[in-house]
C-alpha cells in the first residue's frame, strides 16, 4: 500500500494522463450507442444554445435563396391540394377514409449548425424533444434526404448525416428497383456510394437513386441523388458506383423530421442486428 | 497567479469561439479541417506543471468536444499532446538551454524554434483526429492527405496569429 502511493506521487502525471484517457475512450464510447446519458444531454444543450445565438445572426445572409427555396417548394405542395384538380368523375363516392391511415408526419425544424469535413458529420436542429422529436427519427429536407435523429434535448437534436461513416440506408436504382446500400467513403461531401447493384442491370449516369419501401425510418421513394458515375471494373459481380447527392448539405437550412408512426411496430419485428 | 488564470481563461474562450464559429465553417470538403484550438496548449507557459498541464488540456479538448458533437475524440487527442508537450519542448532544447523567463511563443524563442514546435504539435495532433474519428486502417490513405492538408492550413493560421498579435512584444 506504501509503495503504491509512493508510486502515485511519484508518477502522479501519468497516472492522471492513463486516466484521463480511459475517461476520454469511455466518452468515445458512450456517444457512439444511441442511448442518453446525463452528460451528453448537457453537452448538446450548451452547444446547441450557442449555435442557436449564432444562428439567428447568420441566417440573414441566406434569407433571400432560402425564401426561393421554400416559396418553390410551396407551389409544388400546392398542386398536390385536393383543390388543384378538377373533378372529372360522373359520380362522388364520399370515403370516410377508414381504410387510409396515416403514418407520417412532418415537424419542419432549422438547421442551427452542420459540419460536412469530418469523418462522421452532424447536423443540429433547433426542434426537440418538446416539439414531438425522438431519437431514430429521419431527417429530410426540401430536396433530399438528410439523416437521422440520434439524441435529442427539450429544445434541440443532434442528427447524423449521410455522411457519416455508421449510417448505411438503402437505395433503389433503376427500372426494376434494385436495393443497394448507400454510404459515404469520407471524400467529398456532395457525393455518397452505392454498393451491392449486380452488374447485369443497366445504369446510366443521371439516373435516379431513392429511398426503398420497408425501411423503419424514410418513407418510399424520397430522392436520394442521381448517377454521377459508375464502372464495372470491380473484382467481384458488383458496380461501383457514385451518386450526386440531390441534397447540398453546405447550405442546408430547413428540414422536416419525419414521425413514422409505425416504426416501433416494424421494428419489433426486425431481426435486433439491424439497426 | 489569479490574474494569470484569468487571463489564460479568457484566451481559452476566445480562442474556442473562433475555433467553433470561424475555422469549422471553412470547409473544402475532405481537405481542410484544421484544428487551431490547439494553439491555447502550445503557449500554455512553460514553468506549468506536468499534471496542471494534462488537466487543462483534458478539459480544453472536453470544450470542443461539446461544440462538435465527437465527445472524447478531442479530449483523448488533448490529453495526449499535453502529455506530451514537455517531452517535445525537451527535445527542441535550443544549445544554450532554457531560461526561467523563456515563453513557448515566437517572441521569446525565435521564428524557426516555434516553427518547428508548432508543425510537431499540429502534426502530431491532427494525426491522431482523424485515426481516432475514422477507426480504420483502410482510410489510412484519406487520413493522411488530410492530416497533411489540414495540418498545414493550421500552422500557418497559428503562426500568422503570433506573428500578428504578439509581435510589439519582441
Amino acid at each position: 500500500m506504501r509503495s503504491l502511493i509512493l508510486f502515485l506521487i511519484r508518477y502522479n502525471a501519468f497516472v492522471l494522463f492513463l486516466l484521463l484517457e480511459v475517461l476520454s475512450v469511455y466518452l468515445i464510447v458512450q456517444n457512439n450507442s444511441f442511448h442518453e446519458t446525463g452528460f451528453i444531454k448537457a453537452a448538446n444543450n450548451i452547444s446547441g444554445f450557442v449555435y442557436s445565438r449564432y444562428d439567428d445572426m447568420r441566417s440573414y445572409i441566406n434569407l433571400k435563396s432560402e425564401n426561393e427555396r421554400l416559396i418553390n417548394e410551396n407551389s409544388y405542395l400546392r398542386s398536390l391540394l385536393p383543390e388543384a384538380f378538377y373533378d372529372n368523375s360522373y359520380q362522388i363516392v364520399s370515403i370516410s377514409d377508414s381504410n387510409k391511415k396515416q403514418i407520417y408526419t412532418y415537424i419542419p425544424a432549422r438547421v442551427i449548425n452542420i459540419s460536412t469535413n469530418k469523418f462522421n458529420n452532424y447536423v443540429t436542429i433547433n426542434k426537440g424533444s418538446l416539439q414531438g422529436i425522438r431519437p431514430r427519427m429521419a431527417v429530410i429536407s426540401p430536396d433530399g434526404i438528410v439523416g437521422i435523429v440520434k439524441q435529442v434535448t427539450p429544445h434541440f437534436s443532434s442528427v447524423i448525416t449521410l455522411l457519416h461513416q455508421d449510417l448505411e440506408i438503402s437505395g433503389r436504382i433503376g427500372m426494376e428497383g434494385f436495393v443497394g446500400s448507400i454510404y459515404w467513403d469520407g471524400k467529398d461531401s456532395r457525393y455518397v456510394k452505392l454498393k451491392e447493384i449486380p452488374k447485369q442491370i443497366v445504369i446510366k449516369n443521371g439516373d435516379k437513386v431513392t429511398t426503398s419501401g420497408g425501411s423503419i425510418f424514410f418513407p418510399e421513394n424520397l430522392v436520394i441523388g442521381t448517377v454521377s458515375s459508375f464502372s464495372n471494373e470491380t473484382p467481384d459481380n458488383f458496380y461501383d458506383i457514385t451518386i450526386r447527392l440531390s441534397t447540398n448539405f453546405s447550405t442546408l437550412q430547413n428540414v422536416y423530421v419525419v414521425n413514422y408512426l409505425l416504426q416501433s411496430e416494424q421494428q419489433s419485428l426486425t431481426p435486433p442486428d439491424e439497426k | 497567479m489569479i490574474a494569470d488564470i484569468v487571463l489564460q481563461a479568457f484566451r481559452f474562450v476566445i480562442i474556442l469561439l473562433l475555433q467553433i464559429l470561424v475555422l469549422n465553417n471553412i470547409t473544402l470538403p475532405g481537405v481542410f479541417n484544421a484544428y487551431i484550438y490547439i494553439y491555447f496548449i502550445m503557449t500554455l507557459p512553460l514553468s506549468i506543471s506536468h499534471s496542471a498541464l494534462i488537466l487543462v488540456s483534458f478539459l480544453c479538448g472536453l470544450s470542443v468536444d461539446v461544440f462538435s458533437n465527437s465527445l472524447g475524440i478531442h479530449a483523448f487527442t488533448c490529453t495526449f499532446i499535453g502529455f506530451l508537450r514537455p517531452y517535445i519542448i525537451t527535445l527542441l532544447k535550443p544549445s544554450g538551454g532554457y531560461n526561467p523567463e523563456d515563453k513557448p511563443r515566437l517572441y521569446s524563442l525565435g521564428f524557426r524554434w516555434f516553427v518547428m514546435y508548432s508543425i510537431i504539435v499540429v502534426f502530431i495532433m491532427h494525426f491522431m483526429l482523424f485515426l481516432i474519428e475514422t477507426l480504420s486502417i483502410n482510410q489510412i490513405l484519406l487520413v493522411l492527405t488530410k492530416t497533411l492538408s489540414s495540418s498545414l492550413l493550421a500552422v500557418i493560421i497559428i503562426i500568422l496569429i503570433e506573428y500578428f498579435f504578439y509581435k510589439r512584444k519582441s
